[in-house]
């Protein structure tokens, strides 16, 4: 088997088995998989499904018990461990960031190990640092210890896609992330690996939300796969999502692959945080419904009622808001609405400031293809569940 | 005659006496940290080593360094090298405690990472495994430094050089009138020394520990 033309697979594994001494069941059991060239999968499954030592298998962290890995029509078992690790990215689970290094440092590892030149690693540092929503100027020199646990993923997946591998593999990167930051992340992905064209494998344990993420979603369970497609067909996490979605089955797959940005987000009334007698005028106006702060910025910071304005031992009352931008999947706003107790979110732009507001009713009618009604929607699900029942489909 | 002008006195005498007391300190722990070095390193992966290598460490340090001075004379004649080699041999435990420590806290994710970007053995232990574990092994210099200082001022029984021989020049003195001024000269030479070498390590700290983990 030689050569790279068109056709060949990226990644095939061909009846890949790997057992361990000392456990009876294989962690990966005969598996026979494909990726294509430029293809983005997700490896969905829980702990000990054997998505880890997949990766592993791919860039000889592990090696096969019995089976084959071919990357790009060559067998990576004749391959040179280290010179193979440096044509394919690669982020540990945990991430493993340098904690001696900056930034910069941390994302050219495997440049410098191939001899570019400084100009070109600066310039490839900032390149991607900028795509993946970091700000290169300020960033590169700062150190792992320094970064958030969002930025420390950007600069995770930077460092995976530095030598500008033809394949990578990014083991669960959105792992211990608030659920907003891995929304943003995930989408983000996406959109660099379409633009990088990288054959990106990605590790994830929900389906569903591997499935906000790439459009195939690969599931294993216990080392087999039991599940191979695009996410729409994917098994969702029947609890993560809401039992009364209008036409669960395609409906359902429109909510993973529909984005914030796709919507025109509804209008409410909203005050600012450090205005207490234009919020009480605005609780006044909005007739029971609860009204959103905004900061000085004009970032959402929570939802308040007329009660919340009641002096409180406990500090401001409310709700604080959650937030979603552009690149959010309806999948996970819906979930977001289903938590945070309002029943709906507010949609920022890229600075983090107030846009809209989405709520059950926005989301519901982008499901029906319904052109979006413009004005205030009612926020409740009861209040939806009545008018459904009044006009069905 | 008062310590002052005692120190006055014998000020040329102090300070040749200090420095070959803090190169002795100096070269031992040197010594000690190549030995622990060349035991930590090879055997940082496996678990039972750990255990094994530091309680061996801690083991030296237990015998009484008379002992350990006494017992090296039987084999080697007494002198310069005799006292460095006992200094060095009390000096592995703590060297060795860091290394261990510090190279087996690095964190698996890292050296996965490490090797994931395509570093071979060596490069990794080079560039991730020793520099994250070297403030350990700086910490564990710098106290097994404050423990030959002292047991350096006893390598004089065994005709080791350094403030040791003034110590007990004024020891063996007992009875005359300068008997204390001189063996307080002596310790107030070890004493300086100490300082010295604290403020030698935090500045090799400050220079040589990656602002990231600092």
């Amino acid at each position: 088997m030689s050569g790279n033309g068109a056709g060949v697979p990226a990644i095939r594994l061909e009846g890949v088995t790997r057992t361990v001494a000392g456990r009876e069941e294989p962690v990966v059991s005969e598996l026979t998989l494909e990726v294509g060239a430029g293809e983005l999968v997700a490896l969905a499954g829980p702990e000990g499904s054997g998505k880890s030592t997949v990766l592993r298998l791919v860039n000889r962290l592990v090696e096969p018990t019995a089976g084959s890995v071919v990357l790009g029509g060559e067998a990576v078992a004749g391959i040179d461990p280290d010179r193979l690790r440096r044509r394919i990215g690669y982020l540990p689970p945990g991430l493993g960031l340098f904690p001696h290094m900056t930034v910069a440092q941390n994302v050219a590892v495997t440049p410098r190990l191939l001899g570019w030149s400084k100009e070109r690693m600066d310039e490839r540092v900032d390149e991607l640092l900028g795509l993946l929503g970091m700000e290169p100027k300020a960033d590169r020199g700062r150190h792992p210890r320094e970064l958030t646990p969002a930025q420390a993923a950007r600069v995770g997946i930077a460092r995976a896609l530095a030598a500008e591998p033809p394949v990578a593999l990014l083991d669960d990167p959105l792992a211990g992330l608030e659920r907003t930051d891995r929304d943003l992340l995930a989408s983000r992905l996406a959109r660099v690996q379409a633009r990088l064209r990288t054959t990106l494998v990605v590790a994830m344990r929900d389906p569903a939300e591997a499935a906000g993420l790439a459009s195939r979603v690969v599931v294993l369970k216990r080392g087999k796969l039991v599940s191979d497609g695009p996410s729409g067909r994917a098994e969702p996490e029947p609890q993560t999502l809401p039992a009364d979605v209008p036409e669960l089955g395609s409906a359902l797959a429109r909510l993973a692959l529909t984005h914030v940005g796709d919507l025109e987000p509804g209008e409410r009334i909203t005050a600012m945080e450090t205005d207490p007698d234009g919020t009480a005028e605005a609780l006044r106006r909005s007739g029971g419904r609860p009204v959103l702060l905004l900061d000085i910025g004009g970032r959402p910071v929570r939802w308040v009622r007329a009660r919340d304005l009641e002096p409180s031992e406990d500090g401001p009352g409310g709700t604080a808001a959650t937030v979603v931008d552009d690149d959010v999947t309806l999948q996970n706003a819906l979930d977001a609405m289903l938590t945070a107790g309002v029943g709906a979110v507010a949609v920022v732009d890229e600075t983090g400031a107030y846009r809209g507001v989405l709520d059950f009713d926005l989301v519901a009618a982008a499901l029906r293809d319904e052109p979006e009604e413009a004005g205030p929607s009612a926020a409740r699900r009861g209040g939806r569940r009545r008018r459904r029942r009044g006009a069905p489909e | 005659m008062g310590f002052v002008d005692h120190l006055a006195d014998r000020w040329r005498t102090l300070v040749e006496l200090a420095g070959e007391h803090a190169a002795l300190v100096a070269i031992a722990v040197a010594l000690a940290t190549v030995v622990a070095l060349a035991l930590a390193i090879p055997l940082r992966r496996r678990p039972w080593a750990a255990g094994v290598l530091v309680g061996a460490g801690g083991a030296l340090l237990a015998v009484p360094s008379l002992a350990t001075l006494g017992l090296l004379t039987m084999v080697i004649d007494r002198g310069d090298l005799a006292a460095l080699i006992a200094l060095a041999i009390c000096a592995v435990g703590p060297v060795l405690r860091g290394a261990v420590t510090g190279l087996r806290g690095v964190d698996p994710a890292t050296l996965e990472a490490a090797s994931g970007a395509g570093m071979g053995p060596g490069a990794r232990l080079m560039r991730i495994e020793l520099p994250l574990a070297w403030p350990a092994i700086l910490a564990g210099m710098r106290v097994a430094t404050a423990i030959t200082l002292g047991i350096g001022a006893i390598a004089a029984v065994i005709d080791g050089p350094g403030l040791g021989e003034e110590i007990l020049l004024g020891l063996s003195r007992d009875g005359a009138s300068d008997a204390l001024d001189i063996a307080l000269g002596g310790v107030l030479g070890v004493l300086v020394l100490g300082i010295l070498f604290e403020a030698a390590y935090a500045l090799a700290r400050r220079l040589t520990v990656p602002r990231g983990i600092r």
